[in-house]
């Protein structure tokens, strides 16, 4: 919220400069996140009245006007405006002055006439990104004023951040009373007169949901001076507030608005049928709203009706038909409280954000209203002639919020601060807010004030008396430990082991985004069903991830367009998918490998990634959970983002527990990758507990090793002859190893050479030659008979 | 005088063979001279076979003036074996030499993210003073998202989130608040943790990223109080920068919390005299906090009377720009190995 400080300044007068004011209420909570000067204007540009206007009529559009600004001697200056009139006060620079960027003023001929001086538009100024003709000034404006002096030029304008709680400093009076409840200056608000009516002009409401609306003021104002303008320091005020200046009625119920904080409206009295009538929708009725919006009114929204129709949507924005223009003469004047649930709702479903909503939704003091009014009477009265009708208000008061008094506890107090304030700041500190304390044994009973909408329970109290003392002043206990139980158990593998683990094998982690492009995500898993976004950011990022890989795949393609040539990335995260209805969250470990296996080095090129260096990586990974050994790997052929033939699953005690591969072509097109890209994608959960060791005495005699080559057919895989070789091989065999896989000459193009390294030992004795040959005869012909394999010769 | 003359061909040969064998230049060229003398065949080894052709008397004489020379010859070999290797030794060193400038034979290092290191960092702070790790869904539910934390349907403050809507009752959670709920819903009091995780809003421009990382702390027990809080959150900040840094806490709103507060820490880089990053203030703003609002305790059961305590919400890619000096956030999830690789 904007708040100019000279207007703060009528209401309270804060000792110390701006920048103390700042200080004090940011440390109170409202944080002053930035200051903005209304800018000077030269001295030279002053109050001046135009005497008369005479058309150049060789040139048209100019018009020489003589010019009073105080002096004894009034100026000749020409003006090409067309809304310049004899009788009008205005803006005249004076020769020397300076207007923005461009030169002084300077006394010269305009079309052959001398003109010493320049009547000034708003945008000419400054003061406005436009402006229509010159700037129109109050009739009783000084003249010879400078114009800085008679706008209040200079000011400074606080940008407050109001938290959502604090709708009760929506207002110049709601800042000030804070400023005074932090320093400890007395209110001078404005004081306002009472307008006794002037006539008997009244207007029946009816509350038809006073749990909504408990309360509707109103009032009749009859002939408004049509020809009458908002003065001067109300346009400047709205302007520096944000608002544009519309017409006095308008202007003034914006005005009060930001005095108060009570938003209201007003009706043209003549297009209203009989009464006020506050009540919800019925279904199918249609409003014309003042932006000329058009809008079918959900049913069972609040709104302002006459005895006909909905006029207003209450508390969001009026209706068309009952608009003031700057001839109405009669209106309706509202000020009205709204439940604040009421219009929050209705307001976000209809995508109408006015500042009525954002005050009522943050709760307006409910004993407001009627000063609202009075107010707005009196500017209407001192500034349009308007005659006031007696005020018309409509209450049901047991809906009004309910303000009891409330119990603070001094134990309580003292035990969420930590720290026991003196008695006296506590009452001292809750007084200065304008509650109403009673001392009851070493506990209060406090009683808010009605605006204060936000202080309801205890720790509310706690929470204003915290905030009046500072809580700079409350004080500070470092932390003393606790030990903490059963938090890191040894068989939970931390996840920083793995992460670290792909680091020294090089690969950099990266943190793609969790929502990706659902046609990148088809492509990639066309099985999953994804989670999708009602409302994503972007196009392209309108799904929840079901795999790690479509992110790393942009990382690589990223990378690559920025010349990196050897990439290896991981991350961790989660995966989302949609099961039974219901979202699954999965945390997974995924990586993407592309270009050399080995980092360039002087003494040699070397080859690029296959897919034994991405399995050598998972390898590793399992090894730390010891679940190296008993996982499995399985050719997958059906990964619909890998190559058939080069992409494996990997499981656990038969549960698939990941995949692994070489991106598919067609995909690596999709991405124009031009080389081979390995990925990976593997369950954290089942990374993630490791074994506990226990000691097994070590055998002290000799180990024995023989190498075995067997010659199989093309499509048996090393783990099924390594299994042949374990189950036959006996208890000795200790190690068992791949060493060479050969195809070629000497041996049948269907078939393949695999040569075992073997390494056999007992715990309790030495073993002979002998035993050892029986034993590799029992392998070679478990081999030949389960799977047809011969010993190579 | 047979034996006098047997002699004097032994110490012929003896001499001949000392002077061959300092002649020779390597080891080969040794082992020929061993071979020519000593060898099975070899020129001293046949004197030797030349002892029965002399008489009873004279054969022990000889045979120990045969020993002798061998022995004698074996020492030599032995010292000129030596020296000629200490040459050969010499020369290889001097021959076999690499450039020690070339680089070594790597394997490049990776590294983790920053985001992560500094969630490792902030994991380790607080585990030092007795803080359990916890983790939540990110697609949550209304309930733990806003509904439990106080923060019902119409409530303004669910304008200040942005959320990414799933379905009518399911969010990408705005923040890690949510595992509170849950932690306190499956922990009994005292406890005391930190949630790290993802968090989403539907926001993008220079200053926000629809995702991003924060941590959750949550204290409770008999006795926690708003002075615990103060405590934790300097030791908390003093350490993450490595520095006695004043901490500033000033009254602020969530609906979770009460009172609640933004934490400003006195500016790293000006050290509190005013610069472009703390907007010439030199305080900037890391994290908002408070004590845990009694109506949060009631939604998961636990005694609002017997129990107090605080919680509180940190933006990880925040404080990881500070630390750091990176001045786009966008710059985390653009993932660039240039920016990247520079955290290693």
């Amino acid at each position: 919220m904007i708040v100019s400080y000279q207007w703060l300044c009528e209401w309270v007068s804060p000792p110390g400069d701006i920048t103390d004011l700042c200080d004090s209420l940011t440390m109170a909570g409202l944080e002053v996140s930035s200051t903005d000067s209304v800018p000077l204007v030269s001295d030279r540009v002053v109050v001046g009245e135009v005497m008369t206007v005479e058309v150049l009529p060789e040139h048209a559009g100019l018009h020489l006007c003589r010019v009073d600004t105080g002096h004894a001697r009034s100026r000749k200056i020409v003006c090409g405006a067309d809304n310049v009139y004899a009788g009008m006060k205005t803006a005249v620079a004076l020769p020397g002055a300076k207007l923005g960027k461009a030169g002084p003023i300077k006394q010269r001929s305009i079309a052959g006439v001398p003109s010493s001086g320049m009547l000034c538009s708003s945008q000419e100024l400054g003061l406005d990104d436009n402006s229509n003709g010159i700037l129109w000034l109050d009739d009783d404006a000084a003249l010879g004023r400078s114009l800085n002096s008679h706008l209040g030029l200079g000011d400074v304008l606080l940008d407050i951040e109001l938290t959502p709680n604090r709708g009760d400093c929506l207002s110049i009076a709601g800042i000030a009373r804070e400023v005074s409840a932090l320093t400890g200056v007395a209110l001078t608000p404005p004081i306002v007169p009472t307008t006794r009516a002037r006539h008997r002009q009244s207007i029946p409401i009816v509350l038809e949901n006073p749990e909504d609306c408990p309360r509707w003021v109103g009032r009749i104002l009859t002939e408004l001076n049509p020809t009458a303008r908002s003065p001067d320091f109300i346009r400047e005020r709205l302007r520096r507030c944000g608002i544009r200046s519309i017409g006095l009625v308008v202007d003034v119920t914006n005005y009060v608005m930001l005095e108060y904080g009570q938003p209201m409206h007003a009706f043209r009295l003549d297009r209203i049928d009989r009464g006020i009538r506050v009540r919800r929708t019925q279904p199918g009725e249609r409003l014309t709203l003042l932006d000329q919006q058009r809008v079918a009114l959900a049913t069972g929204t609040l709104v302002i009706a006459d005895e006909t129709e909905a006029i207003a949507i209450a508390g969001v924005m009026g209706g068309l038909d009952t608009a003031v223009s700057n001839h109405t003469q009669q209106v309706l004047l509202e000020a009205a409280y709204f439940r604040p649930g009421a219009i929050a709702q209705r307001a976000r479903q209809m995508g109408l954000q006015t500042d009525a909503v954002y005050r009522f939704e943050r709760g307006v003091d409910p004993q407001l209203q009627k000063q609202a009014i009075s107010r707005a009477t009196e500017l209407l009265g001192l500034f349009a002639d308007a005659q006031a009708g007696p005020v018309c208000e409509t209450l049901v008061r047991e809906h009004l919020p309910l303000r009891r008094r409330i119990r603070l506890r001094r134990e309580r107090l003292d035990r969420i601060l930590g720290t026991r304030l003196a008695s006296r700041l506590v009452k001292r500190g809750l007084e200065s807010l304008q509650m109403d304390v009673r001392v009851n044994g070493s506990d209060w009973l406090v009683r808010p004030p009605s605006y204060r909408l936000d202080v309801s329970y205890e720790h509310d109290l706690i929470e204003e008396v915290a905030r009046v003392n500072n809580f700079e002043t409350l004080p500070t206990h470092l932390p003393h430990t606790q030990a903490l139980r059963d938090s890191t158990p040894e068989k939970n593998l931390p996840v920083t082991v793995l992460e670290d683990l792909l680091v020294a094998r090089g690969y950099q982690e990266v943190i793609t985004y969790s929502f990706v492009d659902s046609r990148a995500q088809k492509l990639i898993s066309p099985k999953s069903t994804p989670i999708t976004l009602r409302n994503p950011i972007a196009e392209n990022m309108d799904v929840m991830r079901t795999s790690l890989w479509p992110g790393l795949l942009e990382t690589l393609v990223r990378n690559l367009r920025r010349q990196e040539h050897r990439i290896r990335i991981f991350e961790l995260g989660r995966v989302f998918s949609l099961q039974r209805g219901k979202s699954i969250e999965r945390s997974c470990i995924g990586g993407a490998i592309l270009g050399p296996a080995f980092a360039n080095q002087w003494d040699g090129t070397r080859p690029g990634v296959d897919f034994f260096d991405v399995k050598g990586d998972i390898e590793a990974l399992l090894a730390f959970g010891g679940i190296h050994h008993v996982s499995q790997w399985c050719s997958a052929r059906t990964v619909a983002a890998l190559h058939p033939g080069e992409s494996a699953e990997i499981r656990l005690h038969n549960k698939p527990i990941g995949l692994a591969g070489k991106l598919h072509p067609d995909l690596a097109e999709h991405y124009d990758l031009d080389q081979p890209v390995y990925l990976f994608e593997l369950d954290l959960e089942q990374l993630r507990t490791r074994n506990i060791p226990h000691y097994e005495s070590v055998s002290r005699f000799p180990t024995l090793s023989r190498d075995l080559s067997v010659v199989v057919s093309g499509e048996i895989t090393a783990s099924q002859v390594a299994r042949e070789i374990l189950t036959a091989g006996g208890g000795y065999l200790s190690r068992i190893e791949v060493f060479d896989v050969y195809k070629g000459k000497g041996i049948e193009s269907t078939q393949k050479s695999l040569s075992f390294a073997l390494t056999l030992q007992s715990s309790s004795r030495n073993l002979t030659d002998g035993e050892i040959d029986r034993q590799i005869d029992k392998i070679v012909d478990a081999i030949r008979q389960n799977l047809g394999g011969t010993l190579r010769s | 005088m047979a034996s006098v003359s047997h002699t004097d061909v032994i110490a012929t040969i003896t001499d001949q063979a000392v002077t061959e064998v300092d002649a020779t230049q390597n080891e080969e060229q040794l082992e020929a001279v061993r071979v020519r003398y000593l060898g099975r065949k070899g020129l001293l080894t046949a004197q030797l076979k030349t002892i029965g052709d002399l008489p009873e008397a004279e054969r022990r004489d000889f045979g120990a003036t045969v020993n002798a020379a061998k022995s004698r010859l074996s020492r030599q070999f032995e010292s000129r074996l030596l020296a000629l290797q200490r040459v050969s030794r010499a020369s290889a060193l001097t021959s076999e030499s690499v450039d020690v400038t070339l680089p070594g034979r790597r394997n490049d290092r990776g590294g983790i993210h920053p985001v992560t290191r500094t969630v490792r960092r902030i994991n380790e702070i607080f585990h030092r003073i007795g803080f359990d790790v916890a983790e939540g869904p990110e697609i949550e539910d209304d309930f733990h998202n806003f509904g439990a934390l106080n923060i019902p349907i119409d409530h303004p403050a669910r304008a200040m989130h942005d959320t990414f809507y799933v379905d009518d009752d399911h969010v990408l959670r705005t923040h890690t608040s949510p595992v509170q709920i849950r932690y306190m819903k499956t922990h009994k009091p005292p406890l005391q943790v930190i949630a790290p995780g993802r968090v989403y809003r539907c926001d993008s421009d220079v200053t926000h990223t629809p995702m991003f990382h924060q941590v959750e702390g949550l204290v409770v027990g008999v006795d926690v109080s708003f002075a615990d809080l103060k405590g934790v959150l300097t030791y908390f900040a003093q350490e993450f920068f490595e520095t006695d840094l004043p901490l500033r806490f000033r009254p602020s709103y969530f609906p979770f919390t009460e009172p609640s507060a933004e934490v400003d820490i006195g500016c790293i880089f000006c050290k509190g005299t005013g610069c472009r990053v703390c907007q010439r203030t030199g305080w900037i703003e890391i994290l908002g906090c408070g004590m845990v609002h009694p109506e949060v305790f009631r939604q998961v059961d636990i005694d609002n009377e017997a129990y107090t305590g605080y919680a509180f919400g940190l933006g990880i890619e925040r404080v990881t720009m500070l630390r750091y000096g990176v001045d786009d956030l966008r710059l985390f999830f653009n993932n660039e190995l240039t920016f990247l690789s520079q955290f290693r």
